[in-house]
């Protein structure tokens, strides 16, 4: 009998406990969404947009083709000569990227994490790869894309140029000049 | 009644593990591409030379209904305004790894790769030839097209290179372009047919 009476206390105890699981439950994600507001603002500080301009374009030819971030289903979508462009009245190949362009790319990689991205900048770039952008190009995280940045390389070294605040335009031009397809058919 | 109830427990695992895999095999996403292909407007049958110009890898990916599953695929034409298809032409493709292999299309104008020939490592890159040399420099018995950017990840050539022409894509896959010292197509273009 007194088995069958602790067996029933247990019992009740397990669903008095799950209700107040699920009551915590309810009130952790309740207060989650409470806490945002619409009108939240991050700043962001960025190595600028105007030193900017051949790290857009090397990541448009490096990352933005049609198939990958030139997709308009990206969230960090890339715009270019060749690939996406901005003006509807443009097509892939017909002129050359556009300032717009650029803008629009530089908005999408600070976009991106804006909270770290200033982390990283404010510390003059070191350890980039804190950035999901920079972990995925150098296959350090899950990347459909695969690695396309091997750390140090021209490609890698003209973005992290960047985010430490003096791009190597040297660099930047050498890695845009190799990305041009291979011409040698036999 | 235990009995009974113990009896009907495999039955109903089965029928749960039923559901569970039709619900995982049937992906609306694929579906609806598949749906959306309609039915082949060049009225060819099923086989290589059928649906030139549409995104091949919908139905050859992997998922069905194509029983081929292809790596690379697509349809090349004689200029960005044409519906002229191109035979015999040596479409490149090179990998991530240097990997190069070579694909010729067909009277449909259709190329494909089967996974067994071709499994790339992207990005890959891309290059038409067509002639007798595909040399760049014998422009009188050659006409040599590269593709200007890589593929970084889509296996069909119409998944992005849909027609018409806007500012998310290129148009067609095209062989010619018109010579920079004379406006003119390159002699080999001009015997494949009009524009149009």
């Amino acid at each position: 009998m007194s088995r069958r009476m602790s067996r029933r206390t247990s019992g009740s105890t397990r669903v008095t406990l799950r209700v107040m699981f699920g009551a915590l439950l309810v009130s952790a994600v309740g207060q989650a969404c409470s806490q945002y507001h619409a009108d939240d603002r991050v700043t962001v500080q960025t190595p600028g947009s105007t030193s900017f301009r051949l790290v857009g374009i090397m990541l448009d030819r490096r990352c933005g083709s049609l198939d990958c971030h030139g997709a308009t289903q990206r969230n960090m979508r890339l715009y270019g000569e060749e690939g996406l462009r901005l003006d509807p009245g443009d097509q892939p190949g017909s002129s050359e990227t556009t300032n717009a362009e650029i803008l629009e790319n530089f908005h999408a990689v600070v976009a991106v994490e804006p909270e770290l991205f200033t982390k990283v900048v404010t510390e003059k770039g070191a350890h980039p790869e804190r950035l999901t952008l920079v972990r995925k190009a150098r296959g350090l995280e899950a990347h459909l894309g695969g690695t396309l940045f091997v750390a140090g390389d021209d490609e890698d070294a003209c973005f992290v140029s960047w985010l430490g605040g003096t791009t190597n335009e040297a660099i930047c031009t050498r890695a845009i000049a190799a990305l041009d397809p291979l011409l040698d058919v036999k | 009644m235990t009995s009974k109830r113990h009896a009907s427990l495999p039955f109903t695992t089965a029928a749960v593990a039923f559901a569970i895999a039709s619900g995982l095999s049937c992906d609306p996403v694929h579906s609806e591409g598949v749906d959306r292909l309609g039915s082949d407007p060049s009225g060819r049958k099923n086989g290589p030379t059928h649906r030139p110009g549409q995104p091949c890898l919908v139905c050859h990916g992997g998922q069905g209904p194509g029983n081929a599953v292809f790596s690379m695929a697509g349809t090349v034409y004689r200029d960005v305004n044409s519906d002229v298809p191109v035979q015999d032409v040596r479409v490149v493709l090179t990998d991530a790894f240097n990997t190069r292999v070579a694909a010729v299309t067909n009277e449909a104008g259709n190329f494909y790769l089967v996974e067994s020939q071709f499994a790339p490592a992207f990005p890959v890159t891309v290059l038409l030839c067509y002639g007798a040399s595909c040399d760049p420099k014998d422009t009188a018995a050659s006409v040599v097209q590269p593709m200007k950017t890589h593929i970084g990840r889509e296996g069909s050539c119409s998944g992005c290179h849909v027609e018409p022409s806007s500012n998310k894509s290129p148009g067609r896959v095209y062989l010619c372009t018109t010579q920079q010292a004379t406006g003119d197509f390159p002699p080999l273009c001009t015997s494949l047919g009009a524009t149009k």
